[in-house]
């Protein structure tokens, strides 16, 4: 073998009959040779003598521990707020679905726009009728006029006992 | 003996409550100050196994008309009255709004509770609904 070999070649355990025979020629394979020897037994050496100390160990298994607690703490969390949230959207539609269900016919009558269906909505009408001063929106019974048929609706829901338009 | 007589006159008296009979309540709006009320609402309760409402009456002027009712309210055990008066002028601190005409015994009172009162401009006030019996002649 007039060639140096690889590095690759060199580095191997056993070395081959080509490369041994090109270490006895080349002195500078053969310095090479020698130093990575040298340095495999130096490691070897050193992995043998280290010895982590036990606080150090301890040390690392708390990061371990705190890193993962943290991980964990922030995943419950995590998961809580997200059941919170389906839980709050639920509950919020529900009581949007029967606010609805509740303020469909009733508020109609709710002349006085106060939420409440009452006297005062009577009143109300009944002063607009008699002033000549009649609201659009009052026109209960939709025949184009505001007069003592729409107060009829607004009086009878009024005393409704399940505050519904008759 | 006198003991005997007592627990007698008592007995009975406890019988005649127990007695269905005709009876009437007068409807009075109490304001707390001098205030032409112009419009008022009231519900009222009363034991609908025992009690029959049998007459909803007008009360004094301006409110002599009927009040509006559910015809339901009449056996339901509850009932809301209301009337409103565009004609309200006379400022004072006590109305006569309604007679309410009742069948069961005369024990069981009816609760009265003020649902809104207010004034000419539609404008609620303070004020207490209260039932007052009326007597068989008046």
């Amino acid at each position: 073998m007039n060639e140096h070999p690889d590095i690759d070649e060199l580095l191997v355990k056993e070395l081959s009959g080509e490369v041994k025979s090109h270490l006895k020629d080349c002195d500078v394979c053969s310095q090479v040779h020698a130093d990575i020897e040298l340095l495999d037994i130096d490691l070897k050496d050193l992995n043998s003598k280290v010895e982590i100390p036990k606080t150090v160990d301890e040390k690392v298994y708390e990061d371990i521990s705190y890193t993962s607690k943290t991980i964990r703490k922030s995943l419950f969390r995590r998961n809580l707020l997200a059941s919170v949230s389906a839980i709050a959207a639920v509950l919020l539609l529900s009581i949007t679905v029967v606010t609805n269900l509740k303020a469909d016919k009733p508020l109609l009558a709710d002349i006085n726009g106060d939420g409440e269906v009452n006297v005062l909505d009577s009143l109300m009408l009944a002063q607009n009728i008699d002033s000549n001063t009649p609201n659009s929106k009052n026109d209960l019974n939709g025949d184009g006029q505001i007069n003592s048929q729409d107060l009829q609706i607004v009086r009878d829901a009024v005393v409704s006992l399940d505050g519904s338009l008759p | 003996m006198r003991i005997l007589a007592l627990m007698l006159i008592l007995s009975l008296n406890l019988v005649a409550q127990d007695q269905k009979d005709f009876h009437a309540y007068e409807i009075i709006i109490q304001t707390d100050k001098n205030t032409a009320l112009s419009a008022w609402q009231v519900e009222v309760v009363y034991d609908k196994t025992k009690t029959k409402i049998t007459a909803i009456e007008g009360g004094d002027k301006p409110f002599s008309n009927p009040a509006d009712y559910d015809a339901r309210g009449l056996t339901a055990g509850k009932i809301i009255l209301a009337s409103f008066s565009l004609k309200s002028k006379d400022s004072r601190r006590e109305f006569k709004v309604a007679k309410i005409h009742l069948y069961g015994p005369k024990g069981d009172i009816p609760k009265i509770k003020l649902i809104v009162a207010a004034d000419v401009k539609g404008k609620k006030i303070k004020a207490k609904a209260l039932l007052r019996s009326v007597k068989k002649n008046e």
